[in-house]
């Protein structure tokens, strides 16, 4: 509630205040390899490797491929199995049918272009014909050799947990009668120190996230509750944002929740992301640094145990 | 040792104390020094004779106006003095202790242009470091924004203070944040100082008597803060004749009112002060969607004094202030409420035990709150925080010797912190944060001496001991959050106990009359502390006590001085270098996330910090023109375990060099012109450095904490004061003001932000960086009158 009483103290300055572009100088930053790798139970791990840039400038993408590193030597390992993963660039994902391409794009997150085509990145994962695939309760090793650099990362897929129950309660204002709240019944286990994430689906859409798609069990732990689950929204596309039929489902939608635990370090990422691109531009609020937990880079190598809820619409 | 046991120690150690000290030995000359014209008490007047020898002995009244003068048998000219006002001798034969009250009558010398009210010489003589006093005149002969004269803006100007951003009443005093300075109003902490989120500040110009601002060297009779104490005195009230002030200015109007209600022996002051700019934008905010949308502050002070005798007198003294923001939006039907302020009361009883003994009693109440209120159709969520103070202090100044004076106290506070306390409803549905309040105990006991060793050295010793206690009712959350685990404390029952020993001391050796060498070291105790993730000082900031995981700050500061007078004292010049230890400094880490339900203590990490300066003063108070410049050159660090990676970094308000100028310029009679300049190094920010891609969102990656620097602030602000009408004989006075700020329009960026265009996707992604600056030039008018 504090960040709306920032925001309305940001609008009265912004009422009697003038604003300019300006340019800083800025230094530099250090190069840096940027990891993107998750691994979750029974989907083979992979690899997004980018290079960070200049704050200020133009980011195109037709220009995407320069921002991703080529040529990596990456491996991921349990101790007793590993797996080199192989690159595959936007070219060759290309050539595949379209279902298989969108059945891809779910999978990495990754957007496709008004041609439903795979925009022109690389991604690293397990060679055709290997079976290597993230199980439950295993830790994985991250081991990465690129561009002189070494940059290593562990993470470990916790055991995962469904919703008990799922079933839809009706918006509170009765105007909204096609609109639905989805909620669903969480038993989170006895210990302590438990991180959950979640991505929302309905019928055929790709997946959304709310702005928070973390929590905690710091005020769960060990209990049975009910939770909301709103809907979420495509992150990187303009969405215009109505807070009163936000989070809602429609009535007639079948409602797809993919809820997942991960350990702390990867919790911390996204805890700390998420907040930041809530807060950015907001002059009043302070920075939030990522915590990121890849040594010798930024970024995440995330381990996901993830089981999925269904509902369906009543008839 | 129980708590209670700790009360009546320290009441059964003043009682003793006081007991000790009955019996004299030479005569002494006492009584009060006050202004002839309305009976206020001049703080500060001085009192002195020439002995025989050629040898120069003085007192200076305190804050009561008391003065005491230890003399052997004999003929003697007594000089009562105060800048500004006509010095009155008294020649008298000293055969037995006399009390002699005297009121000086306001001299040739108009009162704008009285810079300070502080004897001659005083800055060269006292052991006082870092520690300057302005007069109300003086602060309203500075030009102010939008008219409004302020009395933390005339503050702001004085080197090693720095202002915490443009048009903003929150300060920094040498490398210290905001929350470690101890504002006073009449002995009552005033925890927020600011109207209109900071842009003014609370204390209204004409009821307001001075300021002292003390940022090096407290004496032990302050504590609680470990940067500086900026101490308001309100105006006693006239107890000779009715008198009426006001000002009807460009934002806003006062109205004073003061008497006597029995001639010379009690008094009364009732001031108003209220914000008019958003009514008069009502009738097109009533057309539009966001009809009822208001702004307004208010601040009422009141004070009344009543003289039983000679020995015994009584003040009573309340402020009361409040900002109301109301926001209507009709499109979607939403409302905020969100008011709050500061009220004070404070009750002090003045009694001579003996003329050489003088006790003053102070009871004060003190309260902030802060509400906010949201309502969206059905769902509303109410919030509230504050903190409540009830205090008791008793301080005796014990007038030993012309060459010796102690000042002793005891002082005790129970605090009641009420962190975001809410409630959300919607539909029928209530959802309670749990109340979290939290309450403690502060007790301190202090004594002070000023030791004249020899004419040319004089020490001042002080210790003050300090206790915090927080106490029950209290829910310990090991997690920090309301859930799981907790461990209850009963009420009353100590939480933790943390005790403070502050030595302090402050020698001053004198090379001749005029000029002189002072050193001072200081070590202060910081229990309460308000921790802000943004840069201004903001109604939302919390209060939060010592407790089992929060640490108190503790302070040291070692300062040098060099003090010259030239001229027969019409020209003042200091020139002092500090440095200043900080420990268990505050900070939010860097990722910390704000939850619901969440003990915000959770979020804090622990520091040291340090600083560094030196600070040049130069001050004409004598003819037509008169003024001071100021120029501070500091450094100022932090170094945060878990901030930084570790590495020391420039505190937000390092500011390598500041530099005020302020000047008045009397034309005749009745025309005189003000005008002053400022420049400060660009606050210290953290950039954003570089870009990077996860999950195909543009992610922000930021440098090293406050390595940045935001351009360097100047501005030059002007005032005209007209006064048609200043024979004495005519009652009815008034004058014209005309104030320019930023004269030559300069933009300072007020903040940085980034805006993200485009999208990824579409290949057109940039990201631009934008100032804002928050005044342009601004001329406003103010008429003020007298009657």
């Amino acid at each position: 509630m504090f960040r709306k009483f920032l925001l309305i103290l940001f609008i009265f300055t912004v009422i009697i205040s003038c604003e300019k572009e300006i340019s800083v100088d800025l230094p530099l930053p250090k190069d840096q390899i940027v990891v993107e790798g998750f691994i979750e139970n029974d989907v083979p791990p992979y690899v997004f490797l980018t290079k960070n840039s200049p704050y200020f400038g133009e980011v195109d993408i037709n220009d995407l491929d320069q921002y991703f590193v080529k040529g990596a030597k990456i491996i991921v390992s349990t101790g007793t199995d590993s797996v080199e993963l192989m690159e595959y660039s936007a070219d060759i994902i290309n050539l595949l049918p379209e279902e298989e391409k969108q059945m891809l794009s779910e999978v990495f997150g990754v957007p496709l272009d008004t041609s439903m085509n795979f925009p022109n990145i690389s991604i690293y994962t397990v060679p055709l014909g290997v079976d290597f695939v993230g199980v439950i309760g295993k830790t994985y090793d991250l081991r990465i050799e690129a561009e002189g650099k070494l940059l290593t990362a562990t993470t470990y897929i916790p055991h995962g947990i469904a919703f008990s129950k799922l079933w839809v309660e009706p918006h509170p204002n009765p105007i909204y009668d096609t609109l639905v709240q989805l909620r669903g019944i969480l038993k989170d286990p006895d210990t302590l120190g438990n991180f959950y994430r979640y991505f929302t689906k309905k019928n055929s859409q790709p997946y959304t996230l709310i702005n928070q798609s973390v929590f905690d069990d710091l005020i769960y732990n060990g209990k049975e509750f009910p939770i909301d689950i709103p809907y979420g929204f495509e992150r990187n596309s303009d969405v215009d944002f109505d807070f009163k039929t936000f989070g809602y489902w429609n009535i007639k939608d079948t409602c797809y929740i993919k809820l997942c635990m991960i350990d702390r370090a990867h919790y911390n990422f996204w805890r700390t992301l998420e907040n930041e691109l809530a807060n950015q531009g907001s002059p009043f609020g302070s920075f939030t640094r990522i915590r990121s937990n890849i040594n010798g880079g930024i970024g995440i190598w995330g381990g996901y145990s993830s089981s999925m809820g269904i509902y369906y619409p009543e008839e | 040792m129980k708590f209670k046991h700790l009360l009546l120690f320290g009441i059964i150690s003043w009682i003793s104390v006081l007991h000790t000290f009955a019996q004299n030995s030479k005569y002494t000359i006492s009584g009060y020094i006050t202004d002839e014209q309305n009976g206020e008490s001049l703080i500060g007047a001085s009192v002195f004779v020439e002995l025989k020898d050629g040898r120069k002995v003085g007192a200076t009244a305190n804050v009561y106006g008391f003065y005491s003068l230890e003399l052997p048998e004999g003929k003697y000219k007594i000089n009562y003095a105060y800048v500004g006002f006509g010095t009155i001798v008294k020649e008298i034969n000293l055969e037995s202790s006399t009390k002699i009250n005297i009121s000086l009558t306001e001299g040739q010398q108009l009162a704008e242009i009285v810079v300070t009210s502080e004897r001659k010489n005083e800055n060269v003589q006292s052991t006082d470091m870092g520690r300057v006093e302005l007069g109300i005149e003086a602060i309203k002969s500075i030009p102010a924004l939008m008219g409004e004269v302020d009395v933390i803006k005339a503050i702001q100007l004085l080197p090693g203070v720095q202002a915490a951003g443009e048009g903003n009443s929150g300060i920094y005093v040498r490398g210290g944040g905001p929350d470690q300075n101890l504002v006073l109003l009449d002995d009552a902490i005033v925890y927020n100082p600011g109207h209109l989120f900071g842009f003014f500040s609370v204390f209204n110009p004409d009821a307001v008597k001075g300021a002292t601002l003390i940022k090096g060297g407290m004496p032990s009779s302050y504590g609680g803060r470990i940067s500086s104490v900026i101490d308001v005195s309100m105006k006693e009230g006239n107890n000779k004749r009715f008198q009426m002030d006001g000002g009807i200015g460009l934002i806003s109007s006062r109205l004073t009112l003061q008497g006597p209600i029995q001639k010379n022996k009690s008094s009364f002051l009732i001031g108003a002060r209220r914000t008019y700019a958003f009514d008069v934008a009502q009738p097109i905010l009533n057309k539009s969607d966001f009809k009822g949308t208001n702004y307004n502050f208010y601040d009422l002070n009141l004070k009344a004094n009543y003289i039983f005798s000679d020995k015994d007198r009584l003040f009573l003294s309340g402020y009361f202030g409040r900002d109301v923001f109301v926001y209507n939006n009709k499109e979607n039907q939403s409302n905020v409420r969100m008011p709050w302020g500061n009220a004070t009361a404070t009750l002090r009883w003045n009694h001579l035990f003996s003329n050489k003994l003088f006790m003053n009693t102070t009871l004060v109440f003190n309260d902030y709150k802060f509400a906010f209120n949201f309502k969206q159709r059905d769902f509303s969520i109410g919030a509230q925080s504050g903190v409540r103070d009830y205090n008791a202090k008793i301080d005796l100044d014990h007038y030993v010797s012309n060459r010796n004076k102690l000042k002793y106290g005891f002082n005790y506070t129970y605090h009641i912190f009420t962190p975001n306390s809410g409630t959300a409803v919607t539909g029928d549905v209530e959802f309670k944060t749990t109340e979290g309040k939290k309450y403690a105990h502060e007790l301190a006991w202090y004594v002070q001496d000023d030791w004249d060793i020899s004419d040319r050295f004089k020490l001042t010793t002080g210790f003050r001991l300090s206790m915090f206690q927080q106490t029950g009712p209290y829910t310990y959350l090991p997690n920090g959050v309301y859930a799981g685990d907790t461990v209850l404390y009963k009420k009353g029952e100590a939480v933790k106990t943390w005790w403070g020993p502050e030595p302090r001391v402050a020698m001053r050796y004198a090379i001749d009359g005029e000029q002189s060498i002072k050193a001072g070291f200081s070590m202060n105790y910081q229990y309460v502390h308000l921790v802000s993730s943004s840069n201004s000082t903001l109604p939302t900031d919390l209060w939060v006590p010592s407790s089992k995981l929060v640490e108190p700050q503790w302070g040291l500061q070692y300062s040098l001085g060099y003090f010259r007078n030239f001229k027969d004292n019409a020209y003042e010049f200091s020139a002092e270098i500090y440095y200043k230890d900080m420990r268990n400094q505050i900070e939010f880490s860097e990722d910390f996330i704000q939850e619901l339900n969440q003990e915000i203590e959770t979020g804090y990490v622990f520091g040291k910090g340090n600083s560094y300066g030196l600070e040049l003063f130069a001050k004409k108070s004598k003819g037509k023109l008169n003024g001071w410049l100021g120029y501070t050159l500091s450094y100022t660090w932090r170094k945060f375990e878990e901030l930084n990676n570790g590495n020391k970094f420039p505190a937000r308000y390092d500011r390598r060099h500041d530099i005020s100028v302020n000047l008045v310029y009397e034309i005749n009679d009745k025309l005189s012109l003000g005008a002053t300049w400022v420049y400060a190094t660009g606050n210290a920010f953290t950039l954003p450095i570089e870009k990077y891609i996860i999950n195909f969102i543009p992610i922000t990656g930021y440098g090293d904490r406050n390595a940045y620097r935001i351009p360097a602030f100047h501005r030059m602000d002007f005032s005209m004061t007209y006064a048609p009408n200043r024979k004495p004989e005519k009652r009815f006075k008034s004058e014209y003001n005309l104030s320019i700020y930023n004269v030559y329009n300069r933009k300072n960026t007020y903040f940085i932000y980034y805006k993200t265009e485009g999208d990824l996707i579409a290949g057109n992604l940039k990201t631009k960086a934008v100032s804002v600056s928050l005044f342009p030039i601004i001329p406003s008018i103010t008429w003020n009158f007298k009657f």
